[in-house]
């Protein structure tokens, strides 16, 4: 079989063989129309070796994986059927990559958590599975919070259902603001936090300077409802509004609290700093108000985000969604884990377990998160905020680039006092190509 | 039994018994049975390289011509697009100048530092072999753990930088939050933890220098300048280029002290090419550009390599 064959032809067709079945694999194949592809492999524990197996791929990680893990075994005990995995991928961008993958390797979970700036762009390559056809007269549509339910319906069908949602909340060192003789609440404009932090400007604790307020540049999700408070925004569907007058004023405001004032400052972790009293106030996500609250050692007040020419409160946080390309058996047994997860006790426990917003009618309505909020008045400042909250606007939603954008024009100017206008002028620049790649997609399957 | 050398010898020298044509057989079937040894050892390592290696480079250029999302069901073609668009990208460039600045001050500070150190650990003073192990010990430890270290160190407001710049009556910085402090202290953390392995290659090297050209020297009345810059620097040029080499390449792939301390931030400060490809792809779901980015930094790290063999080995004493 070798027979005059040189040493560098066998080299060559080695390379050829080893190399060619890889090739093969590569891109594209099976995703046409009814194409099934397989799960991930697991682990499934012998008592449930006979139950259909359904993966659900998390970013929750230590307590709300816990509380998670904990309904999932409810349901365990609940049915005999199915057995649900947990697979976890830390954050929300660890989970998108990791699906983005799965599905060039045809290995899908049957459930995603997605965060509220993802989901739609699985949606837009029509890798998930509509779920309005699922809701019966059992479970239907009126077992979620509208405004919630809303946000993950396009075209009339539902393709995204809410589960840890949350929004931004003005948090308030309340013994500080007593000490500097501040009114016990949060302001009602930004003009006004302005006015507090020039009045906080000198004071100081244990040694430190305390500043009104510690930015993160990690997220322009605050940037996003500021950018509404002053009557702006990222766009108004596909077109651009970042250089508005509105969006660029949202921008100044923070150059100058944070350069001309010296009221501001960028920080790699405000809650830390919130918590350890080097800043009087953060404006942190609903979603850390239990572990704020309880690492603090003063009084935490909570308020509704300052409004400016109107309200500005972004909607953030994951939802479940379910992949076209499991089987319809496996689909089916999927949407009885969701079923599960956001009605009865299960959809309580998470909701006060995690302290995300109560998403479904069960949980809303329930004596525990009503008991809570008595307790807690800032729970219920959470849950009343939720009335002027609305979703991101469409180019932070589809538009991946968005995002990274965001954070650069806002870091520039948060830690270099760079020019507000040109910053974003550069950022809508940055954006008008990625735009148009996404267009036709957007028109065909959004518009 | 002959040998295959006596086999060899006897054709030549005298008339062998065997007819021409048998010679022949047995040529073709030592041939036939190198072959296959070869292919039986060479293959099962062939195919991992050709996977794991050559596979992804040649996958990578052709994603390079395209446009995807990684999420939609394939690429499309789009030729040298993503390459027009790179070499005219101010951000690219701004980039480049980052990733120049870090090679050129990570490697020159590493190796400067190295050889300092490898030559007071050769003095063999006492406490010598735990002070060594002690500045190894970074190199072996995960980036990710070093960079959250650190980002504790660095923190303005509690961090052990405050309190050193406290004592000397002065207010520390914001080192990664503030656009023109985050690269400085991201070079800090990439040489703290490099040096340690540069110290130890040179000092091996130092070790392995002829006793008797030192000792010469010394007798010619080389001071130790002298005999460190005439004498050690020279021997040790091996030790040397080999560092160039390994530490540039690790410099240009430096990835998880960014990803932990800045993120490339803050402003794309200490966006370096490996974390513009990182961020390219899996945050801006710019699938092509990443890769036509990624293979820019295989040609330069090729032709970097190339140019060192090329050039720079002429000047190594082996």
């Amino acid at each position: 079989m070798l027979r005059g064959l040189t040493r560098r032809q066998v080299l060559a067709a080695g390379m050829m063989a080893a190399t060619a079945p890889v090739l093969a694999g590569c891109f594209g194949a099976g995703r046409g129309p009814g194409a099934v592809m397989e799960q991930p492999s697991g682990d499934v524990p012998a008592k449930f070796a006979d139950r259909l197996r359904v993966v659900l791929w998390s970013n929750w990680t230590s307590h709300n994986a816990e509380v998670l893990q904990r309904n999932i075994d409810a349901f365990h005990e609940a049915q005999s059927d199915i057995f649900c995995e947990i697979q976890i991928f830390e954050g929300y961008d660890k989970v998108e990559a990791k699906l983005a993958a799965s599905l060039q390797a045809r290995q899908v979970p049957d459930i995603s958590v997605l965060s509220d700036v993802v989901w739609n762009r699985f949606y837009l390559a029509d890798a998930l599975e509509p779920l309005t056809g699922y809701f019966d007269d059992s479970f239907g549509t009126d077992a979620f919070d509208e405004r919630f339910l809303a946000e993950g319906t396009v075209k009339d069908d539902v393709w995204w259902l809410p589960f840890g949602r949350s929004t931004p909340l003005f948090y308030y060192n309340r013994d500080l603001f007593a000490d500097v003789g501040l009114p016990d609440r949060a302001p009602k404009t930004y003009d006004e936090y302005r006015e507090w932090g020039k009045e906080l400007a000198g004071y100081s604790a244990d040694g430190h300077a305390v500043s009104m307020r510690a930015y993160t540049g990690g997220d322009d999700w605050y940037f996003q409802g500021s950018t509404w408070a002053f009557g702006g925004g990222y766009s108004d569907g596909l077109d651009m509004r970042l250089t508005s007058d509105a969006t660029v004023a949202a921008l100044e405001f923070d150059r100058a609290f944070i350069h001309d004032d010296g009221a501001g400052y960028l920080s790699n972790d405000p809650s830390g700093d919130f918590v350890a009293g080097t800043t009087a106030t953060i404006l942190e996500s609903t979603g850390a108000l239990t572990s704020v609250t309880e690492a603090a050692e003063f009084e935490v007040g909570c308020g509704f985000l300052p409004g400016q020419a109107t309200t500005g409160v972004p909607t953030g946080g994951g939802g479940l969604a379910v992949l076209r390309y499991a089987s319809d058996e496996r689909k089916k047994a999927a949407w009885e884990v969701i079923k599960f997860l956001t009605s009865g006790d299960a959809s309580v426990d998470w909701t006060v377990g995690t302290g995300y917003m109560p998403t479904t009618t069960v949980a809303k309505e329930s004596d525990e998160i009503r008991r809570r909020a008595a307790e807690n008045q800032n729970y219920q400042v959470a849950i009343d905020q939720l009335a002027t909250a609305q979703g991101p606007d469409i180019v932070r939603r589809y538009v991946p680039e968005c995002l990274p954008e965001a954070k650069n024009a806002i870091q520039a100017v948060y830690s270099g006092g760079a020019d507000p206008e040109s910053s974003l002028s550069t950022m809508a620049s940055n954006l008008e190509l990625s735009i148009d790649r996404i267009r036709p997609q957007f028109e065909e399957r959004v518009n | 039994m002959a040998t295959v050398a006596e086999e060899h010898v006897g054709v030549q020298r005298t008339p062998h018994p065997s007819p021409p044509r048998r010679h022949s057989v047995l040529h073709q079937r030592r041939q036939r049975r190198g072959a296959a040894l070869f292919a039986l050892f060479a293959f099962p390592n062939l195919a991992l390289i050709a996977v794991f290696a050559y596979w992804p480079v040649l996958e990578n250029l052709y994603l390079s011509l395209t446009n995807w999302d990684f999420i939609s069901p394939e690429p499309i073609f789009i030729g040298l697009s993503n390459y027009a668009q790179l070499f005219t990208s101010s951000t690219f460039l701004d980039v480049m100048v980052t990733t120049v600045t870090w090679v050129v001050v990570v490697v020159g500070a590493s190796l400067v530092l190295g050889i300092a150190l490898a030559s007071l650990f050769s003095m063999k003073l006492p406490g010598t072999a735990a002070v060594t192990g002690i500045v190894f010990a970074p190199h072996v430890i995960a980036g990710a753990a070093i960079g959250a270290v650190w980002l504790f160190i660095f923190d303005p407001n509690y961090g052990l930088a405050r309190t050193l710049f406290e004592a000397v009556g002065l207010t520390s910085p914001s080192w990664t939050t503030d656009a023109s402090w985050a690269l400085p202290a991201l070079l800090i953390v990439s040489i703290w933890k490099g040096v340690g392995f540069v110290a130890i290659v040179y000092l091996a090297g130092m070790q392995g220098l002829p006793s008797e050209v030192l000792e010469a020297a010394r007798l010619d009345g080389a001071n130790r300048w002298r005999l460190f810059t005439r004498i050690v620097l020279p021997l040790l040029s091996p030790t040397t280029f080999f560092l160039v080499i390994t530490q540039t390449i690790a410099a240009f792939q430096a990835f998880d002290i960014i990803a932990i301390m800045t993120g490339g931030g803050p402003a794309s400060a200490t966006t370096t090419l490996s974390w513009f490809i990182y961020e390219q792809a899996f945050q801006r779901s710019n699938v092509g550009y990443s890769a036509a980015a990624g293979t820019v930094m295989f040609v330069i790290l090729m032709v970097i390599t190339m140019l060192q063999f090329r050039y720079v080995e002429r000047k190594v004493h082996y």
